[in-house]
């Protein structure tokens, strides 16, 4: 029943969000000409209705049960936060290679991550992860820039690459 | 015979390899798609005869879309947009180390229905091509609504979570320039969504480095180290178990190839789910099922070949694909459309040699690749998932060269893991995404043709017919409920 009234809650969450966007796509779209609103009103009068008529049916899980069948269905696993220690230091470390990706440039940064991220992860084998980050940040970095002429920002590297 | 002969010359047997080891390369790499390597080995073309040109082309494009679901099955990586579908059941099977026996599925299927498309090509070319003509916006409008209602009936118990996030997809597309007006909408004074939502990130994000956040609380690696990669052969010959898949995937293929603007994405989807709902073993769907791997490889195998009836019998290039293969076409001085096939008798057969025999070199390929692309699988999670957030943001990033799509990138992974978890389907919501722009459009010219009554959705057969298979589509599990409780009390 825990389990089920905690994915319930996350479902409330995420509806009402939903529900809100759309109920703002709705009065924004107040302002624009004719053919511009007509198709974002009607989609999002649909998503509002659909996600009121998914609240209503998700507010049963927050009765108690008639029988223990009630508690089962399709059940999430419990689990204590959203995001774990590790799946936290993953977005950390993502958040902060895309933030360094243009001024530090793409080979010093995916150099850096993918070092950095295997050895906080547990990988500890540095004969196999150094030459790893090396050979596949230089093996991509080439490969777009001389195969594909997509130029990956070369940030402090600038004067060289 | 000498069109054969003329396709099998060596120079052209050199740019068919070349062509499908390029597509299949490119295809393999999130975020750039067929689209880009058709333009970006378009140049290589402008020394080549319009034959060979044509097959080189072929041979990139069913490549790249074939080498999209290597990433899809091995990483849950889509390497083209199109290979969403592939990830639903082909990555559940290397999760269970049967990454062999998926690749091999996968490329026999694709090579099927690439087949089945070049056959259409050849056979039904110009009646094809005619009947495309017959599909106008109010058809458009409905095969979009009829695609979204089939994918989001589709997901498990969750049909209306589906349909909110089919629909969260198409407010997505609202954002940006309107394709109606050109207004500006939600863009919130930002420069950069006046563009709208970029899709690739997008998709990157909600499955690659959403995958990747699952990987990261798994310690060691999908496959044991040193394990043979087994299955590929199996995977071939168990494709020829489901003939009516097979044919079944071809044909939808073949078809929506034909129709300008719904293409491979919207075909591997829309397999997935008609395969899916005439499935017995439906509830397996998902979780590494046969069919729902052999449907969307099937059909976009046909849809590679069938999308360019239209462009070669009509001279109209329903997708940036089908438009690049008509330019190296001009360039040659070779005007496309309803003479086509008629005044380019040899030409037109060789080219159809050549991409029957570029189905096979990408099939062979990667037959004899598989097992070598199956190792990555054997790599440790905590080397593969900085590999993933790697590529995931190259992907993000090489389309556009903008740093924003690859924030919208991450933004898509945490929100993507989320409503995964919570069972909100994110097929339906791509699927959204894909649909949204041709759905407004379209309904908004069939009101503007019809001078905004809706009687025009009614009064054209094939939009009528697709309006019954929608009520159809939402009232057969009602009526199936109904039927098995009046079995039960009986």
């Amino acid at each position: 029943m825990k389990d089920t009234n905690q994915k319930a809650v996350v479902d409330v969450v995420i509806l009402l969000v939903i529900m809100l966007a759309s109920a703002y796509m709705f009065a924004a779209s107040g302002s624009f000409a004719d053919e511009t609103k007509l198709f974002p009103r009607i989609v999002s009068t649909a998503v509002f209705v659909c996600c009121a008529a998914k609240l209503a049916l998700t507010a049963r899980a927050f009765l108690p049960p008639k029988d223990s069948a009630a508690a089962s269905g399709d059940e999430v696993p419990a689990k204590k936060a959203l995001l774990n220690r590790r799946q936290l230091i993953l977005l950390a470390a993502s958040v902060l290679y895309v933030a360094l990706l243009n001024p530090i440039g793409f080979l010093p940064c995916t150099i850096a991550i993918l070092l950095a991220l295997p050895y906080t992860l547990g990988y500890r084998r540095w004969k196999v992860l150094i030459p790893f980050a090396l050979l596949i940040s230089i093996a991509f970095y080439a490969i777009f820039r001389y195969g594909f002429y997509i130029k990956l920002p070369a940030g402090v590297l600038s004067g060289l690459l | 015979m000498s069109s054969l002969l003329t396709a099998l010359s060596p120079l052209n047997l050199v740019y068919m390899l070349a062509g499908t080891v390029l597509g299949i390369l490119i295809g393999a790499a999130p975020g750039l798609g067929p689209v880009f390597a058709l333009a970006i080995l378009l140049p290589m073309t402008y020394s080549m005869s319009a034959t060979s040109s044509v097959i080189f082309l072929s041979a990139v494009y069913g490549a790249c879309c074939y080498g999209g679901s290597i990433s899809s099955i091995l990483l849950n990586t889509p390497g083209t947009p199109g290979n969403v579908a592939t990830c639903f059941d082909g990555y559940p099977m290397t999760r269970r180390g049967e990454a062999g026996r998926a690749l091999g599925i996968s490329t026999t299927a694709s090579l099927v229905g690439g087949l089945f498309g070049v056959a259409a090509f050849a056979l039904l070319g110009n009646a094809l091509a005619q009947l495309s003509l017959k599909i106008g916006a109010a058809e458009y409008f409905l095969l979009a609504v009829a695609g979204l209602c089939l994918v989001a009936l589709a997901a498990k118990g969750n049909a209306l979570k589906g349909i909110i996030m089919g629909g969260l997809g198409l407010m997505l597309t609202f954002i940006g320039r309107s394709v109606v007006t050109g207004d500006k909408r939600f863009t919130f004074g930002t420069v950069y969504l006046e563009d709208g939502l970029q899709f690739i990130p997008i998709v990157i994000g909600a499955f690659a480095l959403a995958q990747a956040l699952v990987l990261v609380n798994e310690k060691g690696a999908m496959s044991a180290a040193d394990s043979k990669v087994s299955g590929v052969m199996a995977g071939t010959k168990e494709v020829f178990k489901f003939p009516v898949p097979l044919v079944r995937s071809s044909v939808l293929g073949t078809i929506i190839g034909i129709v300008p603007g719904l293409g491979i994405n919207a075909a591997s989807f829309i397999t997935y789910v008609v395969e899916k709902n005439a499935a017995k073993d439906k509830d397996t769907f998902g979780e590494g099922n046969t069919k729902g791997l052999i449907a969307p490889q099937t059909a976009i195998g046909a849809v590679t070949s069938s999308a360019l009836i239209p462009a070669f019998a009509l001279g109209v290039p329903g997708s940036s694909s089908a438009a690049l293969f008509l330019s190296a076409l001009s360039i040659h001085g070779i005007q496309t459309g309803y003479s086509f096939y008629s005044k380019n008798g040899d030409m037109v057969s060789t080219i159809i040699w050549g991409m029957l025999l570029a189905q096979f070199a990408f099939a062979i390929l990667g037959l004899l690749g598989a097992k070598y692309f199956a190792k990555i699988t054997e790599m440790p999670n905590s080397l593969l998932v900085p590999l993933i957030l790697m590529l995931s943001v190259v992907g993000a990033y090489a389309t556009r060269r903008q740093i924003m799509d690859v924030a919208v990138m991450l933004a898509a992974a945490v929100i993507g893991y989320c409503l995964e978890r919570n069972k909100f389907p994110l097929s339906c919501l791509i699927l959204g995404l894909i649909l949204g722009s041709l759905a407004e459009d379209n309904y908004c010219r069939a009101m503007r043709l019809s001078g905004g009554s809706w009687s025009i959705f009614f009064t054209r057969p094939i939009s009528f017919a697709l309006i019954i298979i929608i009520v159809v589509c939402f009232a057969w599990p009602l009526l199936k409920k109904l039927f098995n409780r009046k079995q039960t009390a009986g």
